[in-house]
């Protein structure tokens, strides 16, 4: 068996960490890196031990044309191991190639190595609770983690074309649009202001949109807020039925804490709140809370932020 | 009298001819479903019909008026010819014939009530016009034989128009033969299967057994041809008497689920061309599938038991087989695998509600008495930790010997199985029974419906048999003992009306023990219209607490509604999800009702 290792993403930066992990394979062993292109090759790539070229495809849209034209070339030139970007394609192409060349596929693998006839990883299950080691004898087609490797940074080498053949594809792009980005982040925002039924009326949704924006953060809310009363989008929504957040602080206002509330945001790193009801329970799942009215606390609170500049 | 009448010998041949064919399409159909219909189910039947006559529920009472109005007017016809020898007969059956003559006429009035009713609930549920039109047909087929044996009573009453009574008995009863025997088989083959049943797809303890190959092992249902012939008999049944759309929270709440369309589209769709072969997604959405909450309202009230859960379940679980989850449930499912609750908790904590009482772990005190099941909301829910804590009080105070499992607890599955993963069910259970029989648990107490249902009802298929009570019983029972005084100065001067959970209300007969241990610690308590077995639903059941979907106003909302017209200060609630649906609609609507468990209720009145 030779000690080749494939590397391919249909994205950039992927790539080249997955050029990365394909060095780490090799590494001590006189195998090398070959960096996988599909129609065309691209400015950014970075490839070690010199690059392939599939021609044939008209494009590398389809993980189905993607992997059928890895497929035929591995056919003929018998890598040891292919390595595909764990990204949304990229897991469909791994599984396509694997299953055409009938061969294992590792998922989602980090600290690849290789002992000459097996490819060894790790990949984390039980919602990152446990690391999983595995192995799958060569030759083998694994996805690797995105980023869990450093992006190959530079390495020249010379390009090798092989002609696969045209592959046909059922799906045909008709045009590229940027997705809308919402005006609210609240799964990125470090820092989010969430209302509850305490709000009295919608109009006071205004003063703790702008301690949001004071605080650098996103504003949130419970469900009644927008399930019953619709006062904010369903976006804004945080809680068992909306979005699940982890913010590093997490700021409750007038919200009682009810599961169906907390379910969505008790991996907060911080979480203080705000409640006029003492026995309220959203101050059990708090590190820190103030018993008082939300109407005399946030404009304090506003105050308090301005002076601290 | 008129014997050698050529016409009356005419219209009474037929009249003996229609009765045998009733007879004989209601014994075709009980062969063609296996459907016992022998005396023991009659005598069974009637009975039931006469508890049911006592409840004086009106759609019961009109189904009632049909079922012997009909049976009246056939037996007065075929006696006809010898009935001037029997004038007491006579009597009789005139007697007999007023009272099923108004109630034929109330049910006449109520079809077309429904029927009004009907196309508007069609017209937003944008039902195809095929649908439409099949619907109005079946609904006008009915009317006019509930027009026709109305007047065939009438008619009893002028001897000089048997003519005329007997052509109007004939259609009848081939109307009957066409529309009613289905009915008639399915209600008497199956008027006692419990709202709580619900068909075990497979066992997982057969596959782990050996006994079957995974391979076997098949979910859901992709044709038609997969419903068993009872399911099919239960379907083609519905004749559109409208009792489960009223009755439906999902149908008020203006989600896209109607529960007669529902079965009405399946058995439509098994009549078309190849039908059998058809799948019965191609006529259902999965809006429509998960707009049910399971509260079982369309089942209890259909009078000729139509099983709607039964198709809602079967075509749920051919929804997850296809991978139709969206984020919010396949992320309670993944919960369930990972952390044994649906929420995401650690296990190791939900014990936690407890430090500080003395409450054991059934580690530490394995001769516990009973074992208190607390469930996952009451585990990890701040708000629902106070039903434990209430309950654990009222334990301690009546010397109740009790245990908890602590962080040993799992979720006990009924949120996989309504939402149709059977097998992640089936895990939990089989988990939960090795773990319950290890500790050798004879007693339960559980403070969630849904899991009182699911130990009750559902465990013994799979091997764990237990006494199981659930707390408002046991409340009750201590209260009725004296084993918890509430002294008369601690009884809360405040009015309260009772939210029945539809688990433990209309699944399991559980109302009369909430009420008494309510009267012991309130002043007041005022009922709703909608209560006991027919109570309105909170909109969390079926899975619904976990997942979203299009509505026009929340079922919370609705009754919450209900609630303060009866202008109770607070609600009583017995089960943890009642409690939070309804404390945030009563927090929407700014309603000032509190809303709390009955549990609470009596804690707060013990010292």
């Amino acid at each position: 068996m030779n000690h080749v290792v494939w590397a391919y993403s249909e994205n950039e930066g992927v790539s080249n960490e997955v050029a990365s992990a394909a060095t780490d394979i090799v590494k001590g062993s006189p195998g090398e890196v070959v960096v996988v292109e599909i129609a065309q090759p691209r400015a950014g790539i970075r490839a070690p031990g010199g690059r392939l070229l599939l021609k044939g495809p008209s494009s590398a849209d389809s993980p189905g044309v993607v992997a059928e034209a890895l497929y035929r070339a591995a056919k003929e030139l018998q890598p040891a191991a292919v390595l595909v970007g764990a990204t949304r394609n990229g897991r469909e192409t791994a599984s396509r190639l694997a299953a055409k060349l009938r061969v294992g596929c590792m998922s989602e693998i980090y600290n690849l190595s290789s002992d000459g006839q097996s490819l060894l990883g790790e990949r984390n299950v039980f919602a990152g609770k446990v690391v999983a080691k595995v192995t799958c004898a060569l030759p083998a087609v694994a996805t690797v983690k995105v980023g869990s490797y450093p992006r190959m940074e530079s390495a020249p080498g010379g390009t090798r074309e092989l002609d696969v053949g045209g592959v046909d594809s059922p799906i045909r792009v008709a045009s590229r649009e940027k997705k809308a980005v919402g005006a609210v982040d609240l799964k990125s925002a470090k820092v989010i202001v969430s209302a509850g039924r305490g709000v009295k009326k919608k109009e006071d949704l205004a003063m703790l949109e702008d301690l949001a924006r004071e605080m650098h953060g996103a504003l949130g809310c419970s469900r009644p807020l927008s399930s019953d009363l619709g006062w904010l989008p369903e976006e804004h929504h945080i809680g068992l039925t909306g979005v699940s957040v982890k913010p590093d602080l997490y700021l409750a206002v007038g919200i009682s804490g009810q599961l169906q509330h907390t379910a969505g945001m008790k991996d907060s790193k911080v979480v203080a709140s705000i409640n006029t009801d003492k026995d309220a329970p959203m101050f059990q799942a708090s590190d820190y809370g103030i018993v008082g009215d939300l109407y005399q606390v946030v404009p304090a609170l506003r105050r308090a932020l301005s002076a601290h500049g | 009298m008129a014997g050698l009448d050529p016409a009356y010998a005419a219209v009474y041949t037929f009249t003996v001819a229609s009765v045998v064919l009733v007879a004989y399409a209601v014994f075709r159909h009980s062969r063609l479903s296996s459907t016992s219909i022998g005396p023991g189910r009659l005598a069974g039947l009637a009975k039931d019909e006469a508890r049911r006559f006592t409840t004086g529920d009106p759609v019961f009472l009109m189904h009632l008026s049909i079922a012997l109005g009909v049976g009246l007017s056939i037996a007065n016809s075929l006696l006809d010819p010898v009935i001037e020898y029997a004038p007491l007969l006579r009597t009789l059956i005139l007697i007999f014939s007023v009272p099923l003559a108004v109630g034929l006429a109330a049910a006449f009035v109520w079809r077309v009530q429904v029927f009004i009713k009907s196309k508007r609930v069609e017209k937003e549920l944008r039902s195809s016009d095929s649908f439409t039109s099949a619907s109005t047909l079946l609904q006008g087929i009915l009317i006019l034989a509930i027009g026709l044996t109305t007047s065939e009573l009438v008619l009893l009453w002028l001897p000089s128009l048997v003519l005329v009574g007997g052509t109007v008995g004939v259609a009848r009863n081939l109307l009957v033969a066409a529309y009613y025997s289905r009915p008639s088989v399915n209600l008497i083959g199956y008027f006692d299967r419990p709202v709580s049943a619900l068909k075990t797809p497979f066992s997982l303890g057969d596959v782990m057994a050996g006994k079957i190959e995974p391979e076997q092992v098949h979910v859901g249902v992709g044709k038609i041809s997969e419903f068993d012939a009872s399911q099919k008999l239960s379907y083609d049944s519905c004749v559109e008497i409208g009792a489960c759309e009223a009755a439906c929270p999902a149908t008020a709440s203006g989600r896209p689920l109607s529960p007669r369309v529902l079965v009405r589209k399946v058995s439509l769709l098994s009549r078309t061309a190849g039908g059998e072969q058809a799948d019965p997604l191609t006529a259902v959405g999965e809006d429509e599938l998960w707009s049910c909450t399971s509260c079982g309202a369309c089942v209890a009230s259909c009078p000729v038991s139509v099983k709607h859960l039964d198709l809602i379940y079967d075509l749920r679980r051919s929804l997850v087989a296809r991978g139709k989850l969206d984020k919010e449930k396949s992320a309670m499912l993944e919960n369930l695998a990972q952390y044994q609750n649906p929420y995401g908790f650690k296990s190791s904590t939900r014990g936690n509600w407890a430090e500080g009482l003395g409450i054991d772990t059934l580690a530490k005190n394995p001769r516990a008495e009973y074992l208190y099941w607390v469930g996952c909301l009451s585990s990890f829910d701040q708000r629902a930790q106070r039903i434990a804590r209430a309950l654990s009080k009222i334990l301690k105070q009546a010397g109740v010997s009790f245990a908890i499992l602590g962080p040993e607890e799992m979720c006990i599955g009924d949120p996989a199985r309504r939402l149709g993963e059977e097998g992640r069910y089936q895990e939990l259970a089989y988990q939960n029974i090795e773990k319950l029989n290890s500790y050798g648990v004879k007693k339960i107490i559980a403070t969630c419906p849904h899991c009182y249902n699911a130990l009750r009802n559902e465990y013994p298929e799979f091997g764990g048999r237990y006494e199981v009570v659930y707390h408002t019983q046991l409340i009750s029972d201590l209260i009725r003992d004296g084993r918890v005084r509430v002294p008369a100065d601690r009884i809360r001067k405040i009015t309260v009306t009772l939210h029945d959970a539809c688990y433990a209300s209309r699944y399991n007969n559980i109302f009369d023990e909430p009420r008494r241990a309510l009267d012991a610690s309130v002043s007041e308590v005022r009922e709703m219209g909608r209560r006991k077995e027919k109570t309105f639903c909170c909109g969390a059941g079926g899975s619904n607490y976990w997942y979203k979907v299009p509505q026009q106003r929340s079922i919370a909302g609705i009754r919450t509604d209900e609630a303060a017209k009866t202008g109770a200060k607070e609600i009583a609630t017995e089960c943890p999800f009642c409690l939070s649906m309804l404390d945030d609609a009563t927090k929407v609507m700014n309603t000032g009702m509190e809303v709390k468990d009955v549990a609470e209720m009596v804690a707060e009145c013990l010292a």
